[in-house]
């Protein structure tokens, strides 16, 4: 069964030099108890598609097009008569049925409040017959599960009195407060030393089986994919490109963006993988973005059909999809 | 903290004595003097008024004697005709208190305009509130207070018999006055807000405050706010301090007996212990003001460390 579903969802943003259109067309699922990476460079729309789902888009932003499913109730902002009601509706939700793990621990806390204010909100935001000693009560448990040392005295103080770590252990802490069924991490260990990288990798992933939710990752470290997610959606361009379960990604990887992310993991063991290639060029611009595939122009095996035209999708499992030209009957033999 | 506030102190003593010091020398180098008025005619009773207030002695001597005596917590009394004899102290504590009345009352329309008019231009949908906040916040800053004061006796005092405008006998009297007297801060004030706030609703941690489900106007008022009035209260720390320290234009145009009119007519009859007492008064205020602001920002930001 389906937490989260995401049909055809596309979201511009409106800047003075035109409109960027950041997430084009983006279909997705997350089924129960189950790791979603999402995985894709800075400004795929990675972040942006999660944003749009959790409602926190900047104001220039908004979603166009496409249906956002939650337990079987349509959250998109079309969804809704105006954006008083969605808010309504979007601030039950937040915290509580889905709930969003940050990417920079030294920006996203309250320099000003106390990290006992900022934990006990979320949980009194969605049990208001709580009182304020409860509440306290919960995020001490909680601080305590995120494995924060002596959390009764460390409640009382202020983000700047935490350590890098720490304080994305309190943001964790603060998204599972009310224990979400469906966790969105956007780039939890990317402002991370790489040795507390894994620490909160695991603690997420732990967390997550003991209050029985599902997660999408978004990252673009494959090895935080290849060791928690059990399945990749590859996005580039505001489009998912290929999608399929970590074993697909890695070893049948099928578009040639995903080839080019995996040739960047070195592996000093194998003599093939010993040196890095990074893929030359840099990502589309989204303003005003031409048809076609967005990584045409980056492509190595690009013919002339991919700046012309959006390849459609071809299914090569339940679960593996990929949108490519060269995966057309037509272009057999092409870019092997 | 206590370590802070004591050095602040002390340093706040040694400018009081470099401004009495600057007043005073710069006073006797004004043309004409208390005792030249055509009251005192005979010779006898110059010379006695001379040596009463040591001034036939050398000015480095008359300094010696007032800096001493200062020390020794006398600040001479007024030499003015109509209030002579008086302590300057009690001049000072007589006509204060109605100014600090005034001041305290313009301080919090001050405030809760500014903060008002700001928040509401910076977060506002529609464009016209933002742009109606930034006229007034214009018409604040360039209108000067001479005209303001004029304008609202003409059209609320004279046409409409709608406020009083003479003196501070009933709360009504306070409206035009402190009307006045806050206009410029109101609109220092709403353009500090409106620039803070729309900084601060752009940071990361709004979007986290969202993202647990907290309404909109809460996130407002319990994220924003707070970081929002940081520079607001270093602004307005020293700013309560001058609007305690009175306007003589407000002061002349509503007819109130307060500190600014008192200074300025001392000046006038060249009261000297008077134009000293009433310096170092308002001196010791500011830098009391100042140093209250920076107490206050450390108690809302608990980042700011008194050292």
């Amino acid at each position: 069964m389906s937490m989260l579903e995401i049909k055809n969802l596309s979201t511009e943003f409106t800047t003075d030099n035109g409109i960027v259109r950041a997430v084009r067309d983006v279909s997705l699922h997350l089924d129960k108890g189950e790791v979603l990476g999402i995985v894709g460079e800075s400004g795929s729309g990675k972040s942006q598609t999660m944003f749009s789902t959790m409602g926190l888009l900047s104001a220039n932003g908004k979603v166009v097009n496409g249906e956002i499913w939650l337990n079987g109730k349509n959250i998109s902002p079309l969804a809704f008569k105006d954006s008083r009601e969605y808010e309504k509706t979007m601030d039950d939700i937040r915290g509580n049925d889905m709930a969003m793990i940050f990417q920079d621990p030294m920006t996203f806390l309250n320099p000003v409040l106390r990290i006992e204010t900022q934990l006990i909100e979320p949980i009194l935001n969605h049990h208001p017959d709580m009182d304020k000693k409860e509440a306290i009560a919960k995020a001490i448990e909680l601080m305590r599960k995120v494995g924060i040392p002596s959390p009764e005295n460390r409640i009382r103080q202020y983000p700047f009195q935490f350590s890098g770590g720490m304080r994305q252990r309190i943001i964790i802490a603060i998204a599972l407060a009310c224990d979400p069924k469906v966790i969105i991490a956007d780039e939890p260990t990317t402002a991370l030393d790489v040795t507390i990288q894994a620490q909160v990798l695991d603690l997420i992933s732990n967390l997550k089986d003991e209050i029985d939710s599902s997660i999408i990752m978004i990252t673009h470290d494959l090895g935080v994919v290849a060791s928690i997610c059990d399945r990749i959606a590859i996005m580039y361009g505001g489009k998912i490109v290929e999608s399929g379960t970590t074993d697909e990604i890695f070893y049948q990887p099928k578009h040639p963006y995903t080839k080019g992310l995996l040739s960047c993991i070195s592996n000093p063991e194998d003599p093939e993988r010993k040196e890095l290639h990074p893929i030359p060029g840099s990502p589309p611009d989204l303003l005003n973005i031409a048809e076609g595939c967005p990584f045409a122009d980056r492509c190595e095996s690009a013919m002339k059909v991919c700046k012309m035209k959006m390849p459609d999708r071809t299914t090569f499992s339940d679960t593996h999809v990929c949108s490519c030209w060269l995966q057309h009957p037509m272009a057999e033999g092409k870019g092997e | 903290m206590f370590k802070y506030v004591f050095k602040r102190v002390m340093v706040g003593i040694v400018t009081l004595f470099l401004l009495a010091s600057a007043t005073f020398f710069l006073m006797k180098l004004t043309p004409g003097s208390p005792i030249s008025s055509e009251r005192l005619k005979t010779e006898e009773a110059r010379k006695a008024a001379m040596e009463k207030y040591h001034l036939d002695k050398s000015i480095p001597e008359q300094y010696a004697i007032y800096i001493g005596n200062v020390l020794h917590g006398d600040l001479g009394e007024s030499m003015t005709a109509n209030t002579k004899g008086q302590k300057a102290t009690d001049l000072i504590g007589k006509s204060f208190p109605v100014t600090a009345r005034l001041g305290t009352v313009a301080f919090i329309i001050a405030l809760i305009g500014g903060i008002g008019l700001g928040t509401a231009a910076a977060l506002s949908k529609r464009k016209w509130v933002n742009n109606v906040c930034m006229f007034v916040a214009t018409i604040g800053v360039s209108v000067p207070s001479f005209l303001l004061a004029l304008l609202l006796i003409i059209v609320f005092g004279v046409w409409l018999h709608a406020l009083p405008f003479i003196g501070l006998k009933s709360p009504v009297h306070y409206i035009m006055p402190a009307t006045t007297l806050a206009l410029y801060p109101i609109a220092t004030i709403a353009r500090l807000t409106r620039s803070s706030m729309l900084e601060v609703m752009k940071q990361d941690y709004i979007i986290l405050a969202r993202s647990k489900g907290t309404p909109y106007k809460k996130v407002v008022i319990k994220h924003a706010l707070k970081n929002a009035m940081l520079p607001v209260i270093t602004y307005a720390g020293p700013m309560f301090a001058f609007m305690l320290t009175g306007s003589f234009v407000i002061e002349s145009v509503f007819s109130i007996p307060g500190i600014g009119q008192l200074m300025v007519s001392s000046i006038q009859n060249r009261d000297y212990s008077m134009i000293m007492a009433v310096t170092i008064f308002l001196g010791a205020l500011v830098i009391t003001f100042n140093i209250l602001a920076d107490i206050v920002s450390a108690a809302v930001d608990p980042r700011i460390k008194l050292k």
